[in-house]
């Protein structure tokens, strides 16, 4: 911090503001939800010290439980040798000559100990449990041992619910987006002058005085910070304590001011209604509150206990590491000094990270282990001819296994994984859109707009269905509306009321009866326009649509994009005669969560219309021009076809198949056979995670069921979305085709011997993909580990509110994270990325990267290298990269339906196609 | 002084209480941390007091077991003076009011120290205080016991009756009037307490003082009603009083610092049976508490008008005060379950499932503790001076 | 006919009692034997009360009036255990019967893996099994009883994620909430045995009472359905019960729990109309009650509280409707009304999902502000007006005022006057858990 004498307390103030920010969560509105790295702001510390100051930051648990990893342990999850290679990473220290060393003793706590005592534990186990004499003894020496250790004292926060309240009800009231029909005043004048004109207009106060608090504020027409200021010279806050005292404000709901600075910096987030946004001012608002506000007096905790409770550390200690251990009566001062420092010294967390680290040392062999068995074992054949088809899908882990049953059903098909956005970056509307929406990464902003629109012929058709839309949006805001006010909610409950009957029984008994009839109703009435995307742009015409957006691409930014995903693929020789593109999404119904399910790559949207772009693209023979002088040539007989794939109910929809040529029909019909059959195996596959659906043994049945979960009202779990990701490969498909990988990896087609020398591809894919991937890895991951502070808990008691977030129950922060329905068969581990590259290039593509090589350096991810000509694996530890060469059991099964029937757990890599 | 062998008589107006005393003092004994079982000396006196005074046939053995059973109160220096002189007091009383009574001299100076004596033993307002205090202050589940005998209830029972006293009963209308009183009062004041085991206290009082003005009311439909509510009250508080204890034994002595416990995910079964008590107490339909609530207002409506407001006052305000101190321990952030301490130790879960399931048994099959009662009330109700 | 009634009411007691056998034996109940037990339960109840409402329907009985014989009987006094199936309380059993076999259906997929499976389906039946014997109950002794059972399992349920502090402390308000108004019903009830030595839904009909009896007997049973229906000045508790899983709020705060003090009403209409007092009383609530949920509706902007208000806005109606002496319009209103809040209930988490369609259906502009009567008002009778909303009436301010606050001080004052010179240390001087319950 530079100390300059010139800084006015109220650029003080905003510095300190913006610094602390940085804390909140970082989480939108909740309807473009996008998965980024809960711990953001930690992100320049190491893994293990992040989640350390975090957690005490936050009062969140840095990794799992103690408890669930002795129950891993036990289950095998996780094995001593793994605890013991941790350890051997770590520096070791002599605690008891010849008798002890720091390494003994964390293996005997880890391993043999039972889990350590809290003090009212030990007073029931001394006084109502079944203590042995022998017990009561150790105890007492243990006891004795710490009787002048001093007792820690945890500061305690004072708290003022009737604020927390307050600001809950403006917050919501200000930034609702239209659930309420009467929205708060003076909202286009900010946050503090709506509650400043609101409350001091009243005569009912929510706290005495503040109605006169306010009236002044607005007379003197302070400034936010001037407010700020006074009110903290009120409190006699020091300039030095202002951090600290923000911050709790802050931290007393981070949701809400979470979600207030984020639309400070980016207003465009918000789904309807712009409101400005300010931190400063709800800092305002709320110390303004506060200063009116009875305040619950902390409570007190003694001290007392912390005798017993290191005793009873110590105990556990003893107990686990005899009877190697002579009586601690019997080791001498010094020793026992040493004993008992390095003891406490490896406390909960401690313990917990040991613990963690051999988990995902665990992780690591179980999935590298059969890949150096795999790419021992050589018998890759190698594609010949044609292929079949191709599909590009996206890197998402979801679309690994249907990939595999596109591969299995046949085998000539290849497939291949780009981010799905396919390098199109857009402003796009679609035919039934209001208006455009970004579909690209988050980091990216588009420079282009897109338009869906009815084909020349077909205007009418498409002015009919916009007024048959319009009508029934009509009737459905009068039916939602009229219930909620008097005369006509009168009409519409009392004398109508009793036919709502039919459709609650036909949705809850009967959801997918119901999804078709609706689908049956849309075919009937609405009607369907031919439609085409506006991608066109020939020089600097049809400039700026609004803000700066250009219509259409260009022809050389149209090579450019297709290039962008082709040239990194290898996708440059080898087309086969129809190219598969297909996008992503999900839809569910009674899941506020809904768009986390999207497309991350699409910004948390449906990635449809980017893969129908890019084939519209990759057919205009200008661009095919563009492309061969960038080495890419495709043959005049390709033909792209861009499709949806719905990976909540497994639907696939195929676009402009209207202007594919008509010689390509057969493969068409061939493909879909293809398509039809993959995606019923794949609902099949994904299913066994269901334990709802353990009855579903038939592909038919599995597609039915995963269409009933996407239309049911009551399902908190359309699908399991991004659980249990693990790992990101970025590679051939050659590496990994044939193997059954769970759903667990991001497949991103890179293909090394296609890059150049610097690695340009490699950068771009890693520049794009670490951070995304690491982004997903880590909200899984914390979500999991603390659902309750860094996920947003259990979905069931969920309330929308003002369309921008849910709430628990009718009043509480918002709630920002993943709810425990998506997290809960996670397995909490850090992605481990494996780059097939050369271990040079991969060094130094890294370090033109700072994001990603911030992220390898402090361990946010894992890393581990595949050379593409000898494939040997190396595995990024502690700075340095080590052969990783101990192959392990690979085992096979002879398609992916046998190795998971029956199964519902996590499954280890096997080798899918060799005779069992 | 009668020959020993007419010291003690057992017949049916005590008969049945005794064994409901007897059983009470055992599932007290079973549900006793194992610490608290250690202070045996202090059951025996209480024990051994009240069974003296119930069986007593001669007032002398009365007063003797009345004054027994508060004796490790008496002795005790932890509670507060006033809390001792007035139990000290309570024995002076009796022993003087009996006294007068039995030597024919101021009977009626002698029948209102005998009252006196009553509210105090009884708590009521505003001799309320020893009982918070002891509740507080000493063994809980002692102290409910002791409490719990009703031997005040059980002196107006006797005057009432006129088994052995042959007194008339003027001025028992004022005693069940202020037993009406106490049972909203009490319930007022345990509601802004912050001490579970003296908010338990006050509970207890305000729900047992209604039983005085059921024995009064006389009619045969309010005594049963009394009688039942008898069984109810001592049965709910001292399954409360057991589980206040074991959870300090559980989780920490000192109350204070308990605050939102969350104590259901660590216990269950205790939160469980705290919600079968507290709604007991209060009278739940289902529970033996809707039906001996339903019979004293029924009961005792013609001669105690305001009872069919204090009855409904009384029990909304302690049914409030419980879901708060319900909350208070068990709800709350989640602890996960103890490795070491148990959910429900086998003996608390005996005594526990035996009071819930009295108290549920009778509150759906209410013929059966009718019948189990019907002698004590038939002497109740019939002997007096209607 | 009678013992399919009787049957088709005890059905989910029968599950009640199941249930909580299988707990006290320690027995692991699995999800899919529950949810089996309650698709049997509730198919069973509806089609065993389908056959009397369809006889009812096509006028072959007017009603049947079921003696199941005493509970208890002391001297002259006997609680009478006896049901009717009428006009009235067939159709509240029927619909009764058919939501908790659809919340049963719902919630079996949506509390999947809930580690409160059992709970929640305990609380269930056993609020369905109060809810059967309050509206089949034939005299208000048994009413009580069903009253009662409601009011404990809806508690029950608005705590059910007690691991947060928001939910116990809202279950405590609505609790207290609850008692008090129930102390109306229980006074109100031996009010009747005072006047008249019955509670039988006959003998207190019509002019068995004298008129001013009837008025403080109609006026403490309105006090009872005040407090179950949510109406001014209680109206307060419903949007802090929206604590519960969704499903629970859906029964609960939509269609059966509130809709009980409205059946009550109905119930008591033959005594209410020997007061002109006590029903222009339960007008002027009931229209006061509408209006203010309009308003405090208009400003809500999450899901549950909005839905919650437009619930209490047509009880107010329903209740004014019973003031006016529609009571068959009255009942139409709550069964359309129920079957109309359950279904929105279940849809509030679709509610950004539906949004957005009809939004970009609508063509980009959904119009979140209508013009409204608001809009002509001055500014500051305006923004004093939306503080009023936003607000919620101020009504659980002034509650707080004029009962909680006396109730504490008189406390606090008791407990200190008890000899204790420490005990005002001791005793709570501001009652926490009574204020809001905001969760951090």
């Amino acid at each position: 911090m530079s100390c300059e004498v010139t800084t006015s307390p109220a650029e003080r103030l905003a510095g300190t503001v913006e610094h602390l920010a940085h804390l909140l969560p970082a989480q939108g509105p909740i309807g473009v939800f996008v998965h980024h790295n809960t711990l953001h702001a930690f992100e320049h510390l190491p893994f293990e010290e992040a989640v350390r100051q975090a957690g005490q930051l936050y009062g969140a648990e840095p990794y799992l439980s103690e408890d669930e990893f002795r129950r891993q342990f036990r289950a095998g999850r996780i094995e001593a040798v793994d605890v013991d290679d941790i350890l051997a990473e770590e520096p070791d220290a002599t605690l008891i000559p010849y008798e002890l060393t720091r390494r003994q003793l964390r293996r005997a706590i880890l391993l043999n100990g039972r889990t350590p005592m809290t003090a009212q534990e030990v007073r029931w186990w001394l006084n109502e449990g079944r203590a042995s004499a022998d017990e009561r003894r150790r105890f007492a020496q243990c006891l004795s041992a710490v009787q002048h250790y001093p007792p820690e004292s945890q500061p305690q926060k004072r708290l003022a619910p009737v604020v927390d309240s307050l600001m809950i009800r403006l917050c919501s009231a200000y930034l609702d987006q239209g659930v309420s029909h009467w929205p708060m005043g003076d909202r286009e004048a900010g946050f503090l002058t709506a509650v400043r004109q609101l409350l001091a207009a009243s005569p009912v106060e929510p706290l005495t005085g503040i109605r006169k608090e306010f009236g002044e504020q607005l007379e003197r027409r302070e400034s936010a910070e001037e407010t700020i200021l006074r009110l903290l010279a009120l409190r006699q806050v020091g300039p030095d304590e202002e951090e600290a005292f923000l911050q709790d404000e802050l931290m007393a709901l981070p949701g809400w001011a979470g979600l207030i600075h984020r639309l400070e910096c980016e207003p465009d987030l918000v789904p309807h209604e712009r409101v400005p946004c300010s931190l400063i001012d709800y800092l305002a608002v709320r110390l303004s509150l506060r200063r009116y506000a009875p305040e619950e007096s902390p409570v007190q905790s003694s001290g007392e206990n912390s005798v017993p409770e290191h005793a009873a550390i110590l105990y556990a200690a003893v107990e686990s590491l005899s009877p190697a251990l002579p009586p601690i009566e019997s080791l001498g001062r010094p020793n026992l000094d040493r004993f008992r420092e390095e003891v406490f010294a490896f406390d909960s967390i401690e313990r917990r990270r040991v613990w963690h680290l051999a988990y995902e040392r665990r992780h690591e062999k179980l999935v590298l282990g059969p890949l150096v068995t795999w790419f021992g074992s050589g018998n890759r054949a190698a594609p010949a001819g044609r292929p079949a088809a191709q599909v590009i899908t996206c890197i998402d882990e979801r679309e690994e296994s249907f990939r595999r049953h596109l591969e299995e059903t046949r085998p000539e098909i290849e497939t291949f994984g780009a981010a799905g956005f396919f390098g199109v970056a857009m402003d796009y509307a679609g035919i039934d859109d209001a208006h455009g929406v970004a579909l690209c990464p988050v980091v990216a902003k588009p420079r282009h707009a897109v338009r869906e629109v009815p084909v020349p012929g077909d205007a009418g058709v498409s002015g009919r269905r916009k007024a048959v839309r319009r009508l029934w949006a009509r009737i459905a805001q009068t039916a939602v509306r009229s219930t909620q006010s008097l005369w006509l909610g009168w009409l519409s409950t009392a004398v109508l009321g009793i036919f709502s009957l039919f459709p609650l029984l036909v949705r809850v008994l009967a959801p997918r009866t119901y999804g078709r009839l609706r689908a049956w109703l849309n075919a009937v009435f609405l009607p369907v326009p031919r439609t085409e995307v506006t991608l066109m742009r020939t020089g600097s015409e049809s400039h700026g649509l609004s803000e700066g957006l250009q219509l259409g691409f260009t022809t050389s930014e149209k090579v450019e994009r297709v290039a962008s995903v082709l040239g990194p693929a290898g996708l440059a020789k080898r087309f086969a005669r129809i190219v598969l593109v297909l996008g992503h999404g999900s839809t569910s119904l009674n899941n506020p969560h809904e768009s986390a399910h999207d497309c991350g790559a699409c910004g948390g949207r449906r990635g449809g219309p980017n893969a129908r772009l890019f084939a519209a693209m990759a057919n205009r023979p200008a661009v095919r021009d563009g492309l061969r002088n960038r080495g890419i040539t495709i043959p005049e007989d390709t033909w792209f076809v861009g499709g949806y794939h719905d990976t909540s109910s497994d639907d696939i929809e195929l676009y402009d198949l209207e202007d594919m040529p008509p010689s390509h029909g057969d493969e068409l019909a061939r493909l879909r056979v293809v398509l039809d059959a993959a995606r019923a195996a794949n609902a099949l596959e994904r299913i066994r995670r269901f334990e709802s659906a353990s009855a579903v043994t038939s592909e038919e049945a599995a597609l039915q069921h995963v269409e009933a979960r996407a239309e049911h009202l009551a399902e908190p779990r359309p699908e399991y979305g991004h659980c249990t990701n693990a790992v990101a490969l970025v590679g051939r498909r050659d590496l990994t085709r044939g193997l059954f990988l769970d759903r667990r990896w991001f497949l991103v087609s890179y293909d090394p011997t296609c890059d150049d020398a610097q690695g340009s591809n490699l950068e771009r894919l890693l520049a794009a993909g670490g951070p995304v991937c690491a982004g997903i890895s880590l909200e899984y991951y914390f979500s999991s580990v603390d659902n309750t502070r860094y996920g947003c808990g259990t979905k069931l008691p969920h309330n929308v509110t003002g369309l921008v977030g849910v709430m628990d129950g009718h009043s509480s922060d918002l709630r920002t994270g993943l709810p425990l329905q998506m997290v809960e068969i996670h397995e909490p581990v850090r992605i481990l990325f494996v780059i097939e590259a050369r271990l040079t290039l991969v060094a130094e593509v890294v370090t033109r990267l700072p994001g990603v090589e911030q992220l390898i350096q402090n361990r946010w991810i894992r890393v581990a290298v595949v050379d593409p000509e000898s494939r040997q694996i190396h595995v990024l530890r502690h700075g340095s990269f080590l052969a990783f060469t101990e192959g392990s059991v690979l085992p096979a099964s002879p398609a992916s339906h046998d190795w998971y029937r029956g199964k519902s757990g996590h499954l280890p890599v096997a080798r899918m196609g060799a005779a069992a | 002084m009668p020959s020993p062998s007419h010291w003690f008589v057992l017949e049916g107006r005590n008969a049945g209480l005794l064994v409901q005393f007897l059983l009470l003092a055992l599932l007290s004994l079973l549900a006793a941390p194992r610490q608290d079982r250690r202070r045996w000396a202090g059951y025996a006196f209480v024990v051994g007091g009240i069974v003296v005074s119930y069986a007593a046939n001669h007032s002398f053995l009365f007063w003797i077991g009345w004054t027994i059973s508060v004796v490790p109160w008496l002795m005790d220096q932890s509670i507060r003076p006033s809390s001792r002189i007035s139990l000290a007091a309570g024995c002076l009383a009796v022993a003087a009011g009996l006294l007068l009574i039995e030597q024919g001299i101021h009977r009626d100076w002698g029948l209102v120290l005998l009252m006196l004596a009553v509210v105090q033993r009884k708590g009521l307002f505003p001799f309320h205080g020893w009982v918070a205090d002891t509740f507080e202050r000493t063994d809980v589940l002692q102290s409910s016991l002791l409490f719990n005998s009703h031997l005040g209830a059980f002196v107006v029972m006797l005057t009432d009756s006129s088994a052995f006293l042959g007194v008339p009963r003027p001025a028992l209308t004022l005693l069940a009037d202020l037993g009406l009183a106490t049972a909203v009062l009490a319930a007022l004041a345990a509601v802004s307490e912050r001490n579970p085991r003296r908010q338990l206290a006050f509970i207890s009082i305000s729900q047992a003082s209604i039983i005085l003005a059921g024995i009064e009311g006389a009619s045969r439909v309010a005594v049963s009603g009394a009688m039942l509510h008898w069984i109810v009250v001592p049965l709910a508080t001292t399954a409360l009083a057991a589980i206040l204890r074991g959870i300090e034994v559980r989780e920490t002595p000192d109350w204070n610092t308990l605050r939102n416990g969350g104590l259901a995910g660590r216990y269950p079964r205790i939160a469980v049976f705290f919600a079968i008590a507290a709604l007991a107490l209060v009278g739940l339909p289902g529970t033996l508490g809707f039906v001996s609530e339903d019979l004293l207002l029924h009961g005792a409506l013609q001669t105690h008008p305001w009872i069919g407001l204090a009855i409904p006052v009384s029990t909304a305000l302690n049914a409030i005060t419980l879901f708060r101190l319900f909350s208070r321990i068990f709800l709350g952030a989640r602890r996960s379950p103890s490795a070491v301490i148990p959910d429900a130790t086998l003996r608390e879960r005996v005594a526990l499932t035996l009071i819930a399931a009295l108290l549920i048994g009778f509150g759906l099959f209410p013929s059966v503790p009718l019948g189990l009662t019907s002698p004590t009330a038939e002497i109740a109700a019939g002997a007096g001076w209607k | 006919m009678n013992e399919l009634i009787a049957a088709a009411v005890a059905a989910p007691g029968a599950a009640v009692a199941l249930l909580a056998i299988a707990w006290l034996l320690g027995i692991e109940c699995r999800e899919r034997w529950i949810a089996r037990l309650t698709g049997l339960v509730y198919s069973f109840s509806a089609a065993a009360l389908l056959t009397p409402a369809v006889r009812m329907c096509f006028g072959d009985a007017a009603g049947w009036s079921i003696p199941l014989g005493e509970w208890f009987r002391v001297g002259d006094h006997a609680f009478q255990f006896a049901l009717r199936a009428d006009p009235v309380s067939l159709p509240m059993l029927l619909l009764t019967a058919l939501l908790a076999g659809i919340i049963g259906a719902f919630s079996r997929t949506y509390m999947h893996r809930e580690p409160g499976y059992f709970r929640f389906f305990f609380c269930l039946h056993l609020f369905a099994f109060g809810a059967m014997i309050a509206f089949a109950a034939g005299n208000l002794d048994l009413l009580i009883v069903g009253w009662e059972l409601v009011g404990l399992s809806s508690v029950l349920l608005v705590g059910f994620f007690y691991e947060r502090s928001g939910p116990p402390a809202s279950a405590i308000r609505v609790f207290a909430t609850y008692r008090s108004a129930d102390v109306g019903l229980l006074v109100g009830v031996f009010a009747a045995h005072h006047f008249r030595h019955t509670s039988s839904l006959e003998g207190i009909a019509g002019h068995a009472l004298k008129p001013d009896e009837a008025t403080i007997v109609g006026l403490l049973l309105l006090v009872a359905a005040m407090g179950k229906a949510a109406q001014i000045p209680f109206s307060g508790w419903l949007p802090r019960a929206m604590e519960g899983p969704t499903p629970s709020s859906a029964i609960f705060y939509g269609a059966i729990s509130v809709h009980l003090g409205a059946y009550l009403l109905l119930r008591a209409y033959p005594l209410l109309t020997a007061s002109p007092a006590a029903l222009l009383a339960v007008t002027l609530i009931g229209l006061g009650t509408a209006v203010h949920g309009v308003v405090v509706g208009r400003a809500a902007s999450d899901a549950k509280t909005s839905l919650a208000y437009a619930s209490i806005t047509q009880l107010g109606l329903i209740f004014a409707e019973i003031g006016m002496g529609w009571t068959t319009i009255a009942l139409i209103h709550i069964l359309g009304h129920s079957v109309v809040r359950t279904l929105q209930f279940l849809r509030a988490p679709s509610m950004l999902h539906e949004y957005h369609h009809m939004h970009a259906a609508a063509g980009g502009r959904v119009d979140a502000a209508e013009a409204s009567l608001e809009s002509i008002l001055p500014e500051g009778l305006r923004r004093r007006l939306y503080w009023f909303a936003l607000d919620r009436a101020h009504l659980d301010r002034f509650l707080d005022a004029v009962i909680v606050r006396p109730v504490f001080a008189v406390s606090a004052w008791l407990a200190g006057s008890s000899q204790n010179p420490k005990a005002s240390a001791r005793s709570e001087a501001v009652p926490v858990a009574l204020q809001e319950g905001a969760d951090a």
